[in-house]
């Protein structure tokens, strides 16, 4: 991509993202209009306190969690999918999302419930990192893994994990904390405050910002470990380095958000049908992709279904599996 | 057998084995092999099935497959070699020719441009496809070429890179006869260029008139190296391969090998 496209698209991107946010902080259970949601923006002070409070401690901090969220999901995607070389690979594929879950599910058991703020997304984090230094000891130990034993690795993982969550939920103490559970493994951002976005920001900006620094390592990975090898690639080291990055962002996003399997797995294809697999265009456009996809699913979550309760999780997939079988269609017949 | 034993005339563009052997499990593939390549030698790998020619070129281009012994280039130590610097030394075109079905054969070349470092890649990706001649190739995907296309523009990727060695693991295993002119004279370009390519290949016919020097791995460990027609005799093929040969040479003195 020259360099005066790349600066378009990311004016472009960027005037997205805003007008996403606009369009988003309008609806919800208390409707706005456009121009009411400018001025509470722009003008604080003066705006009304409950609608203040709406736009401002409720209604912001969740998109922007759900931005944060779908660049990473969205990113780590498409890293997954080029060092594994396979196009179902997504961001919990190495197992941290399952590992999440342990922790997020054992943080509700222990009565972590409701709109605890740190103690769930925490829980969930830990459960993350130590699936992530598992897989880093096992990378370690057998150097010459393939990507399909790794992909197995993560299998293993998840099972696991699996098994683990059913244990703690089959012997929760009420069955209220079962419904939390089930509720926070759908995926859903209800109750995301500022504090969430604190945990995120971090972890998110920094990992996704070097994922974009690895473009060329990238590519090189998706031709197969001989072409990078003898293309300047570590590939030992790359494939570490990358699968501990991509492994802490997922879990970093999961802990806040809960497992959103589908952002990760499909906007990165849908936007390489677009825009083809080069990764110095795919990782950046994917990062926004995931960010404009997951608060527009999340903003339809908050606002189109009245009285049913959908979690963003279930539009992201009741949204985006119609949408990319229709691209996946219309690919393989021209 | 010839083994070059004379000073190399231009030292750091020489490529040196001292006492090389890839590793399978454990152990070596080949007896180790002590040979020196001038600038210009286009060496042709043969040898039956599984006797260990793609295992030879990836441990020498250390692309996954453990070796012991030493190459050099010039006198640099390929094994003591960063990764990103090997990439401006040698190119391998392996045979696994798969690449993501988006991407555009344009982008896919320029990542051998960008692998060693290239100003401008885009404009050797460019050049690299018009020497292969499929530069009408450069804004397909690449999911939607066919298997000899996909062949030539992984070599395009290759030659884009532009090292001085250059390793080739059957680069005509799925061209046309047209096709298969065109590698063996872009193999002669690199040649006059003073570049060194190996390469591994199965038709004899093709080995006896495209290189300058062959290699010959026996499956018993032994290996045999030299000018074509002296490797490429009717006894050391029916050891190799267990088929009797004949060297037939026609009034323009050209020499083709037939099976009987």
């Amino acid at each position: 991509m020259s360099r005066k496209s790349a600066w378009a698209a990311g004016i472009f991107g960027g005037l997205l993202l805003l007008a996403t946010i606009v369009l988003s902080l309008a609806v919800g259970v208390v409707d706005l209009t456009l121009g009411e949601t400018l001025e509470v923006l722009f003008n604080r002070s003066s705006a009304e306190p409950t609608v203040e409070a709406v736009v401002w401690s409720i209604r912001l901090p969740r998109i922007i969690v759900a931005m944060l969220v779908g660049a990473a999901l969205a990113t780590v995607g498409t890293v997954m999918q080029a060092i594994l070389r396979n196009p179902l690979a997504e961001p919990g594929i190495t197992g941290v999302s399952a590992g999440a879950a342990v922790g997020a599910v054992a943080a509700i058991m222990l009565g972590a419930t409701g709109s605890a703020r740190w103690g769930i997304p925490l829980a969930a984090f830990a459960g993350a990192a130590a699936v992530s230094f598992l897989l880093l000891i096992i990378l370690q130990t057998r150097r010459d893994l393939g990507t399909a034993t790794i992909i197995l690795v993560g299998v293993s993982f998840s099972a696991l994990a699996g098994a683990i969550i059913n244990m703690l939920i089959a012997n929760a103490r009420e069955d209220s904390l079962v419904r939390s559970a089930l509720f926070w493994l759908a995926g859903d951002l209800e109750l995301r405050t500022w504090d969430h976005v604190l945990l995120l920001i971090g972890p998110v900006v920094l990992g996704v910002t070097f994922l974009f620094t690895r473009t060329h390592a990238l590519d090189a990975l998706s031709l197969g470990e001989s072409t990078a090898a003898t293309s300047g690639i570590n590939v030992t080291r790359e494939r570490i380095v990358l699968l501990l990055v991509a492994s802490l962002v997922t879990g970093a996003a999961v802990a806040v958000s809960g497992v959103i399997s589908f952002v990760g797995l499909v906007v990165p294809h849908a936007i390489r049908i677009v825009v083809g697999a080069s990764h110095a265009r795919l990782l950046p456009l994917s990062a926004v992709g995931g960010a404009l996809f997951l608060a527009l699913a999340d903003t339809v979550a908050r606002g189109a279904f009245g009285s049913v309760i959908v979690q963003t999780g279930v539009v992201a997939a009741l949204v985006g599996a119609p949408i990319f079988l229709f691209l996946l269609l219309k690919r393989q017949s021209s | 057998m010839t083994v070059e034993t004379r000073p190399c005339p231009t030292l750091a563009r020489c490529i040196n084995f001292d006492s090389f052997a890839a590793i399978r499990s454990g152990r070596t593939l080949t007896n180790p092999l002590s040979l020196r390549l001038f600038p210009g030698t286009v060496l042709g790998v043969v040898g039956p099935n599984g006797v260990g020619k793609s295992s030879f070129l990836s441990a020498l281009a250390h692309a996954g497959v453990e070796s012991i012994g030493v190459v050099r280039a010039g006198d640099r130590n390929f094994r003591s070699m960063r990764a990103q610097h090997r990439a401006s030394t040698v190119a391998l075109l392996s045979q696994d020719l798969a690449a993501p079905g988006e991407l555009r054969v344009k982008e896919l070349v320029a990542i051998g441009a960008r692998a060693a470092r290239r100003r401008n890649p885009h404009r050797a990706a460019q050049e690299a496809l018009e020497d292969m001649g499929v530069a009408e190739l450069s804004n397909r995907r690449f999911g939607s070429l066919s298997g000899g296309q996909k062949q030539l523009v992984q070599l395009s990727r290759v030659f884009a890179q532009d090292t001085p060695l250059v390793i080739l693991d059957e680069p005509t295993s799925a061209l046309d006869l047209y096709h298969q002119k065109v590698v063996a004279e872009a193999m002669q370009t690199l040649r006059n260029r003073g570049k060194i390519v190996i390469a591994a290949l199965h038709d004899l016919n093709y080995a006896l008139q495209s290189c300058t020097q062959i290699l010959l791995l026996d499956s018993d460990g032994k290996s045999h190296i030299g000018a074509p027609l002296e490797v490429l005799q009717p006894d050391l093929i029916h050891a190799a391969y267990g088929v009797q040969t004949t060297i037939h040479t026609t009034e323009h003195g050209h020499s083709f090998i037939s099976t009987h």
